[in-house]
């Protein structure tokens, strides 16, 4: 995310641009971009996808047997509860990047974190990955909105 | 007592990582273990003929699952004991670091701390009794028993003082906690200078759903839009989406170059 600014093209001839406003605009241009890959990240998972846009690998076969009697999808998802995939937000952010995880525990006490990162390792399902498809979508887009912004303004 | 020396801290530091990776890495290899002896004993029947629906109906019913877990814990025992046996030697080690440092009373009071940290291997016949959700989480880490003794304790005070059930009370904690999470991400929105911002309700597509959630489900609306629109259990869909243990989840749809209605 942070070198998407290198590809963009600023004509200088005759237009002067106030610093003060580039810096603006890239923090208002990154803050959507934080705002794209948290609902990025959730169709992913609701597709069944992992952080490369890649089907996650089918659940085993008890698993399967124990969601369907639940009444849950079988397609992975991330979600039993969704306690973990509903705590994913913007954790922090400053001027030049922004974090994004899931926090808290479920109502049984697991930490969310852990599962996560549990389910990352063990099932090899991973959703907060710094993927290079992820990183392209959301460079584009930072670079996009910075255009427009910087248009706008 | 001699001081502890910073080569032994380092050393004990070193040991007690190895023991700690060893401990997690026996812990996956255990679950995996179980799973697969799931699988296998699933294949079977699915051999015999059963189909997906009926293994589903079949593992529903408690005494079914009585039988599959009495299996399980048959050839579970004696992995147990196998994994126990590498700790073994790990503990004995760091018995030799420390033995100038600490007498004999205060090692046993190290090693039982360590002990609780390996909680889950020595409880796993008990999990395995418990319902098919706790069996879930027990694939994701090995602080489950603490944690679900802690939790139960607080949600019993808690009934008590709210006069719910337990059942109800693990649904407040629960929906509440959503709640939470909806509210930061909304106040993340809050700052982007985005006009007419919308919101894209999202989530899982099965057969739990509510129909208040399947109606609206990958609908896009304004946040004054969601607003009007109650779950008819605890307020907007903007604030609680479905209501109670509802999965769903309103994220902003990010404006894209070909909009116009931004400020």
């Amino acid at each position: 995310m942070t070198n998407s600014l290198m590809s963009i093209n600023v004509t200088t001839s005759g237009v002067l641009f106030d610093p003060k406003k580039i810096e603006k605009a890239i923090n208002e241009a990154l803050m959507n971009a934080g705002a794209f890959l948290l609902t990025e990240l959730v169709m992913l998972a609701n597709q069944g996808k992992n952080a490369d846009n890649q089907p996650l690998q089918p659940y085993s076969l008890w698993y399967q047997a124990i969601r369907q009697m639940k009444g849950l999808n079988l397609t992975p998802n991330f979600q039993f509860t969704s306690s973990m995939l509903n705590s994913l937000t913007i954790l922090s952010k400053n001027d030049k990047s922004f974090t994004i995880g899931v926090a808290g525990v479920d109502v049984n006490g697991m930490s969310n974190a852990l599962k996560l990162e549990k389910t990352q390792r063990i099932k090899n399902y991973y959703l907060l990955r710094a993927t290079n498809y992820l990183a392209k979508k959301t460079a584009d887009y930072f670079q996009s909105q910075l255009i427009d912004i910087l248009n706008r303004s | 007592m001699e001081l502890v020396r910073v080569d032994d801290l380092k050393a004990l530091a070193k040991t007690s990582d190895k023991l700690f990776t060893n401990a997690d890495t026996n812990t996956v290899k255990l679950f995996n273990y179980i799973e697969k002896l799931l699988e296998n004993e699933l294949i079977a029947m699915q051999n015999k003929g059963f189909t997906q629906k009926q293994l589903a109906q079949y593992i529903g019913r408690a005494d079914n699952w009585k039988k599959i877990q009495d299996k399980i814990n048959l050839s579970t025992n004696g992995f147990l004991k196998n994994l126990f046996s590498k700790y073994k030697s790990q503990i004995d080690e760091l018995k030799n670091i420390y033995k100038v440092d600490f007498n004999e009373a205060d090692l046993e009071k190290l090693f039982d701390e360590m002990q609780k940290s390996f909680r889950v291997a020595t409880d796993v016949n008990k999990l395995l009794s418990a319902n098919s959700l706790q069996l879930e989480l027990l694939q994701f880490g090995n602080v489950s028993m603490t944690f679900y003794t802690q939790i139960d304790t607080l949600i019993s005070g808690m009934k008590d003082s709210f006069n719910k059930t337990f059942g109800q009370m693990k649904t407040i904690l629960r929906t509440s906690q959503k709640a939470t999470f909806n509210q930061i991400r909304q106040e993340y929105y809050k700052k982007l200078n985005i006009f007419d911002k919308k919101y894209i309700y999202i989530g899982p597509n099965d057969s739990l759903p509510r129909p208040f959630c399947n109606k609206y489900l990958n609908q896009i609306k304004s946040e004054s839009e969601w607003r009007k629109l109650s779950n008819g259990q605890i307020g907007s869909a903007f604030d609680m989406q479905g209501g109670y243990n509802c999965r769903h989840m309103l994220l902003l749809v990010p404006p894209q170059k070909e909009d116009k209605n931004d400020k």
